[in-house]
């Protein structure tokens, strides 16, 4: 076998073992894209209930202090995944890196948003959270699509970029508190969907 | 004129192996013998090969109960890999 190894020969298999390296997806990074899409769901949902059921509605904001332990339990899954993953590609990197980038975004933002509050007295702002992490995910979720070459993470950033604009067409001919339900299903149809196609995909690939 | 090629990497299982590895940050053993086709007694013998000229890092760990083997290819794999493909090219070009 080895003695008609020829340089064409040469060239052909470094092809062919490109390709099989390509699109293997780490089922560690899908697992905590799922969860992540699930606790936001639910997280909206919860603050929408709690809008309706406390005195102070202002008050159930403090919800989304579960963001806390889920990017904490998130890290643990993601870490525990990739000790145990058969091949760690380039893309994963980038992908890791490209959501890193919008937690730390919207940490940013977050805190803009909230000193320019207080500095200005007023919650108005407010109302610009959700459709502009929305917009945050749809750009964060478009970029790992390209980068992974997977199209129902594209039609996920559609989702998020819909969102967002839906978000704001409720703020005209609706109630604001619409936000967390479209958040919420943005949410599952933009991160949990394409999660589990793709962890499909990495069960069968790896 | 026709330039050498490596002897090391102008072997069908040493070339495949290092081309994966290029592709990747790093992979299994698992992962690599199932790319390659190989058995699991050669494979651990090329591996050695390329590890021992220092074209790649092995590094074997417990993971759990479960012994692992992960192979990364090094910055001289990575520049013999060029001049092997460089040096393809002389023949190719004929």
């Amino acid at each position: 076998m080895e003695n008609n190894f020829t340089e064409q020969d040469s060239l052909k298999l470094i092809n062919e073992m490109i390709s099989q390296a390509r699109n293997n997806f780490q089922e560690g990074g899908i697992r905590t894209s799922i969860f992540s899409g699930y606790v936001v769901a639910a997280t909206a949902l919860a603050n929408f209930i709690l809008i309706h059921t406390l005195d102070d509605p202002n008050q159930s904001f403090w919800i989304w202090l579960t963001m806390i332990p889920m990017i904490i339990i998130s890290r643990i899954i993601k870490r525990r995944y990739s000790r145990s993953a058969t091949v760690k590609t380039h893309i994963d990197k980038i992908v890791r890196h490209i959501w890193n980038a919008f937690a730390i975004s919207v940490a940013i933002f977050l805190i803009t948003i909230y000193g320019t509050a207080y500095a200005l007295h007023s919650g108005f702002l407010g109302i610009l959270i959700t459709p502009i992490i929305l917009t945050m995910m749809g750009a964060a979720q478009f970029t790992t699509s390209i980068a992974c070459r997977f199209r129902p993470y594209l039609y996920g950033a559609c989702i998020f970029w819909g969102g967002a604009l839906v978000c704001t067409l409720s703020y005209i001919f609706a109630s604001g508190d619409i936000q967390f339900i479209i958040l919420g299903i943005c949410a599952i149809l933009g991160l949990c969907v394409p999660g589990h196609i793709a962890n499909r995909k990495a069960v069968k690939n790896v | 004129m026709f330039k050498e090629l490596d002897p090391l990497l102008h072997s069908q299982l040493r070339l495949a192996v290092i081309s994966l590895l290029l592709s990747v940050e790093e992979a299994d053993f698992v992962f690599i013998r199932e790319k390659t086709g190989s058995t699991a007694g050669n494979l651990s013998v090329q591996i050695e090969k390329l590890s021992e000229a220092g074209y790649i890092n092995v590094r074997k760990f417990i993971d759990g109960k479960k012994p692992r083997t992960v192979c990364k290819i090094t910055q001289t794999g990575i520049n013999a890999f060029d001049k092997y493909v460089k040096n393809l090219q002389s023949y190719i070009k004929k």
